[in-house]
């Protein structure tokens, strides 16, 4: 069960309308290493990983992860919302125009649907925290190339916040993976 | 107690709490495994810093250099 | 003026629930630090109360019978969080 807020994770202020931007931020909507790959990635793995701590850690990455999602999606709404035909078309998005006018769609930057292929689940504990560990790492790294790509500091902020999670993440997903390694150090001692 | 029993469902699940305190890094570091340093909680950010850095913690602050991704250039 | 209160409560519902975010994950993978339970158990007692606050001068910020409504039902107004207005 999940409930709705109505509000965001963290606000997202975008102060000048780039429809570039909209584009590559598309890669962390719908691409390989974005947030709708990582909150199913964590969801789905949850229910075959075997500590107490990883059920509940997957839980709430998972259900966190969701919100960036809406944060992702909240900004390409924004940039997206008044733009012209001509304005959409001179940024690249005149494909996505063509198939379905303003709406999103989950895909990457360019125009690939999302697809469960992006992510993992071996209910090894841990196979699976590795496959958690290094999509942290890969989210990183893709929103270091994001901040490269733009100027706008509400932009830089929001993603500057969602660069710093991954981070956390990792340590978090790491810590996990110490349990588990604990845990079979003192099956065989015990 | 053979390795793959471990990866039993029940038997991780069972209470387990003798394992903590878990160290700041393994005793005995095995080859072939991964470790992460494992946190001990000493100080917060202030809740609005929290915010807009993306940690409570200042210890997990890690911000983007990005001179830091030109590996070329190490001196 | 009534619009900067909103955000400003709004503001402060962000920070509050983002430590207790925070010190939840930590808390994963470290359910026996009492330090940090004790801090999350405090914060979640200022999160309650703003967000009933938050409720009664703004409408409802949660479904499902989580925040109680006013007539009309007003869940369905907006500004919804991915619009500009909000």
């Amino acid at each position: 069960m999940w409930i709705y807020e109505k509000k965001l994770q963290h606000p997202v202020r975008i102060e000048k309308c780039d429809l570039r931007m909209a584009k590559y931020l598309y890669t962390q909507y719908g691409g390989p290493d974005g947030e709708l790959s990582a909150a199913i990635r964590y969801l789905n793995q949850r229910y075959t990983i075997p500590t107490k701590e990883a059920k509940a850690l997957l839980t709430d990455i998972g259900t966190e992860e969701l919100a960036h999602v809406e944060m992702i999606a909240t900004m390409i709404y924004q940039l997206t919302e008044g733009a012209s035909v001509e304005e959409l078309e001179a940024a690249g998005l005149g494909s996505n125009y063509a198939i379905r006018e303003r709406a999103l769609f989950p895909a990457d930057a360019n125009g690939v649907p999302w697809t469960a292929a992006y992510i993992q689940a071996h209910a090894d504990p841990v196979a699976d925290l590795h496959e958690d560990m290094a999509a942290e790492q890969k989210a990183r790294t893709v929103y270091e190339n994001l901040l490269d790509l733009t100027d706008d500091p509400g932009m830089k902020d929001a993603l500057r916040f969602l660069r710093e999670r991954e981070v956390v993440h990792f340590q978090r997903f790491g810590e996990a993976l110490r349990i588990v390694q604990e845990y079979k150090e003192s099956k065989k001692i015990f | 107690m053979s390795y793959q029993a471990t990866n039993n469902q029940e038997q991780m699940t069972s209470a387990h709490y003798h394992i903590y305190p878990i160290p700041f890094m393994p005793l005995y570091p095995k080859l072939a495994n991964a470790y992460v340093p494992y946190q001990r909680f000493v100080s917060a950010f202030p809740l609005s810093e929290a915010l807009e850095k993306g940690t409570l913690f200042p210890e997990l602050y890690d911000p983007y250099v990005p001179e830091n991704k030109k590996w070329g250039e190490v001196k | 003026m009534k619009h900067h209160d909103r955000e400003a409560l709004l503001r402060q519902i962000q920070e509050v629930e983002f430590a207790t975010l925070e010190l939840n994950l930590y808390l994963d993978t470290h359910p026996t630090d009492n330090n940090a339970l004790i801090q999350y158990n405090q914060l979640s007692n200022q999160l309650l109360m703003l967000k009933q606050q938050y409720d009664m001068c703004y409408g409802p910020l949660l479904n499902f019978g989580f925040s109680p409504s006013q007539y009309p039902f007003r869940w369905i107004e907006g500004p919804w969080p991915w619009e500009r207005q909000y």
